[in-house]
């Protein structure tokens, strides 16, 4: 059989884990998103339909951010918000021609630059 | 299924040589050189899913592949032979399970790597075909960049070009052969177009793996370098063979993969120290380590992407927006959906009838034939009532199978199942399901065992699992004429009673579905907790599928179902007919004997006897006779044994029989009972059964089948499992014995309960 179109997310429903060192798996390091009068950041779950945003940070348990990132959800990517799912809950997501779908919940931690 | 390879470089304690005389496997002495010879080459095929993959590789196979299992898991691998132009051994083929990357958190996604580099006792791969989708080249050339980390001879099947053709771009495949150092062919699986250069490039390759190993495109920067070599100290030697490349890569992946949590098995545990403990290292100073590497990948690719591909943007994207807008509309879609679900139920409940109609009496014609020409005997009669009835029992399922996976095939092909997620998450997630559990789910109204093998368009584990413990308590058609016995002996047949005979069937159909939906919501917050996050679900454009790899699907899971579970399910036929007719020999009673003879002698005399009278009279003390045997079998004697633990839900012992009977399936125990009540089989669908259900009586007189009695039973019938063919084939789906019993002892001791319930309630509250 063709292979089903989901990627397996197996985030760990406990919180990322804290280092020894005492540093916790946070979100995806803002790269270029701190210079002074930078633009606000708002969650990619907050952009309507059909609206564009670069991707500053990933937040969120550390397999579910890697499974992002491998998909092409690296920081300074363009994300387009295609729909959001009828009765509401998923959005679905243009990242590098492809199309992805993300429940709201998990949307919440893709901070955005809105474009 | 191949054993460990004579040559893998990365199986254990074989670190003699390795295949195709690699250049990191050493020097090969003669006997090792002799094996190779002998060795069919084997060659992977991999890459994301939904890139036609496995259309490919049913194409290169000829649509031959046999589906066999990857060792210890669930998931199914198909190998097949592959004709080479100037390779003198048929090379043998084998299907990498869909993967976006190589990094894995549990053991079914470690296949990709371990089938991929060989580890552990899988047999390392001469030859990698890595199958891009040519239209979403930048996230498949992520994968390709992983394995060509690893080193291996990689050759590029960029497929999907009639696509990019159609809307007028073009791939050069020149240009990302240099870039990426490998062979490249563009080949479209669908029309089979490139097929032929695809055969060489593997040949070449074959021929010269050097020419496929240009080794790592992007290397890690300085700033994790450190942190890489330090981990690329614990990668075992056999799995590295020595080459520092191949540790830094397997180190890399570690780095990637291993998790406090993980579920990886055969890692050695320094691995995993020094990926976690160098890894914490890294990110207490520097920051996360994913980014550096996901991204440094990412950033390689769009350093390189512009010129593989020219061209006007993708056109096929507004094709699939435009279905999307409509597939996906708030009204329109969710009415396409429902109405297309529709077709697929009325497929299996109502289309699918006349094929069962069909083999049923096929093979009650069998059975007949045979009985007329074999002597009689013990042979004969396992023949006809165990082997041959058990093999239409199995063959009985293939009509629903065949729909419902045509069905799929083309919910899949088309992409369309990746939108039933996206339209029904929200539904289904408020009971801990995943969206596309609608389907198996639905499929269960009509029969659990075509909806159980359906659970496999889920991909993760946990999800299937749920799904598959949760789909035989819907109301399958099986319960149906339990449910219409049962009714009738409530509300006596006649138009005044139509109304609450459909009111009662349909409030059974609406308690099986809220039982499943909660055993869904319990069993997912207990049994299958921990197992996280919600999906992210990959929507890819919509595509014809072809025609062949839509019976292909159909074909396979059909011979799967019958050589896997059918087998099960026919000794366990041979099982029940051997607990329902042994022990023989016992006589009739005495006074039946009398009678009979009687009948007999009557017969014999001839004259002035109503031959007709006298024919009903003998059938019905066969029948008699038929009730005897059966209460003295095995069955018998059981169904009386479990009479105390089922008396507190108001079943008999007879009852106790036509439960036993009905595990064979659940509509046998209409005609266990009428068997029990000394009536012929064929008596199960008239109104005589109704009759006689309703005259018996308890030793004190009082009517047995109570309206209270009946619910209880229904109850028990909806809830218990009573189906050996759905136990037989979640154990082919789950390859373990584990969880049928699982399944059995749960919906056994949830039927009790709630029968217990009914029935104690409904007697406290002066119900009868």
């Amino acid at each position: 059989m063709e292979s089903s179109s989901e990627i397996p997310s197996p985030t760990a429903s406990t919180p990322a884990p804290v280092t020894a060192a005492g540093s916790v798996a946070a979100p995806v390091a803002v790269s270029n998103a701190s210079s002074a009068g930078a633009p606000a950041t708002v969650p990619v779950s907050e952009l309507v339909s059909g609206a564009s945003g670069r991707l500053v940070g990933i937040g969120g348990a550390r397999a579910f951010r890697r499974r992002l990132m491998e998909l092409g959800l690296v920081p300074g990517t363009l994300v387009r918000v295609v729909r959001r799912a009828p009765m509401g809950g998923i959005v679905e997501l243009e990242v590098r021609r492809c199309r992805i779908s993300l429940r709201l919940v998990e949307a919440r931690d893709l901070t955005v630059e809105p474009a | 299924m191949s054993g460990p390879s004579i040559t893998g470089c990365g199986s254990p304690g074989s670190a003699s040589s390795g295949a195709s005389g690699s250049k990191d496997c050493g020097a090969a002495n003669g006997l090792v050189q002799i094996e190779i010879r002998e060795r069919a080459p084997l060659v992977a095929v991999a890459g994301n899913p939904n890139t036609g993959k496995t259309t490919l590789f049913n194409r290169l196979t000829g649509h031959r592949a046999k589906v066999g299992n990857y060792p210890g898991v669930t998931v199914e691998r198909l190998e097949g032979r592959l004709q080479l132009p100037g390779v003198a051994r048929t090379a043998r083929i084998v299907d990498v399970p869909g993967t976006y990357s190589l990094a894995a958190r549990g053991v079914e996604e470690q296949i990709a790597l371990w089938s991929i580099c060989g580890l552990g006792a899988y047999e390392r791969p001469d030859v990698v075909v890595l199958v891009l989708d040519g239209t979403q080249l930048e996230r498949n050339v992520y994968l390709a960049l992983q394995v060509l980390e690893l080193d291996l001879p990689v050759v590029l099947a960029i497929n999907m070009v009639d696509e990019l053709g159609r809307d007028e771009r073009v791939l050069d495949t020149e240009r990302l052969r240099q870039d990426l150092g490998v062979p490249v062919v563009a080949v479209s699986a669908l029309r089979g177009a490139g097929l032929d250069e695809l055969r060489a490039a593997v040949a070449g390759v074959l021929e010269d793996p050097a020419s496929g190993r240009p080794g790592a495109r992007w290397r890690p920067g300085d700033d994790v370098r450190g942190t890489v070599e330090s981990v690329a100290r614990n990668v075992p030697e056999q799995w590295s063979n020595g080459d520092p490349d191949r540790a830094a890569a397997l180190a890399l992946w570690a780095l990637l993969s291993v998790d406090e949590d993980d579920e990886l098995e055969g890692l050695p545990p320094e691995l995993r120290r020094s990926a976690l403990d160098e890894r914490a290292a890294f990110e207490a100073v520097s920051g996360d380590f994913e980014p550096r590497v996901i991204g440094g990948r990412y950033a390689w690719i769009d350093a390189h992407a512009d010129g593989w591909v020219r061209g006007p943007r993708d056109s096929r994207r507004s094709m699939t927006d435009r279905v999307d807008a409509l597939l996906l509309h708030p009204v329109l879609g969710f009415t396409l959906f429902l109405a297309l679900m529709t077709v697929v139920f009325q497929s299996l409940f109502a289309w699918a009838d006349p094929a069962i109609g069909a083999i049923e009496g096929v093979f009650a014609h069998l059975g007949g034939w045979l009985e007329g020409v074999l002597p009689a005997g013990f042979l004969r009669d396992l023949l006809v009532e165990g082997i041959v009835a058990g093999v239409g029992g199995v063959l009985v399922f293939l009509p629903q199978i065949l729909l419902l996976f045509l069905f799929v095939a083309l919910m899949e092909g088309t992409g369309y199942m990746a939108r039933v997620a996206f339209l029904m998450d929200r539904v289904m997630r408020a009971v801990g399901l995943h969206g596309r559990a609608f389907v198996p789910m639905l499929s269960g109204y009509a029969c659990a065992i075509p909806a159980v093998m359906a659970t496999r368009t889920m991909e993760r584990r946990r999800d299937r699992m749920l799904t598959m413990m949760v789909v035989p308590l819907m109301t399958c058609s099986a319960r149906l004429p339990v449910y219409g016995l049962l009714i009738a002996a409530i509300y006596p047949i006649g138009d005044e009673n139509g109304f609450q005979q459909g009111l009662l069937m349909a409030a059974m159909y609406v308690f099986s579905t809220l039982m499943a939906l909660a055993c869904a919501a319990v069993l997912g917050r207990t049994l299958f907790k921990g197992v996280p996050v919600p999906p992210i679900i990959e929507m890819p454009p919509y595509r014809l599928p072809g025609p062949l790899g839509v019976l292909r699907v159909m074909w396979e899971r059909s011979l799967v179902f019958v050589r896997e579970a059918g087998t099960v399910i026919l000794a366990c036929t041979v099982g029940m007919w051997l607990l329902l007719s042994f022990p023989k020999g016992a006589e009739p009673s005495p006074e039946l004997r009398a009678a009979l003879e009687q009948v007999e002698a009557d017969a014999a005399s001839a004259d002035g006897v109503d031959g007709a009278a006298l024919d009903a009279e003998r059938a019905r003390l066969e029948a008699l006779a038929n009730s005897e045997a059966l209460v003295g079998s095995y069955a018998g004697r059981l169904g009386r044994a479990i009479e105390p633990t089922i008396e507190p839900l108001g079943f008999d012992w007879k009852i106790g029989v036509g439960l036993l009977g009905a595990f064979a399936a659940r509509e046998v125990f209409v005609s266990t009972m009428a068997v029990v009540y000394g009536l012929d089989e064929e008596a199960a669908e008239t109104e005589t059964l109704r009759e006689r259900v309703r005259a018996q009586r308890r030793p004190d007189g009082t009517p047995l089948y109570t309206p209270l009695v009946c619910l209880s039973l229904m109850v028990f019938f909806a809830l218990a499992c009573q189906c050996m063919s759905t136990l037989a084939v979640v154990k082919r789906e789950t390859r373990s014995y584990r969880w049928p019993v699982f399944m059995f002892s749960y919906m056994t001791a949830l039927a009790w309960i709630a029968s217990f319930v009914v029935f104690q309630g409904g007697q406290l509250i002066g119900l009868e």
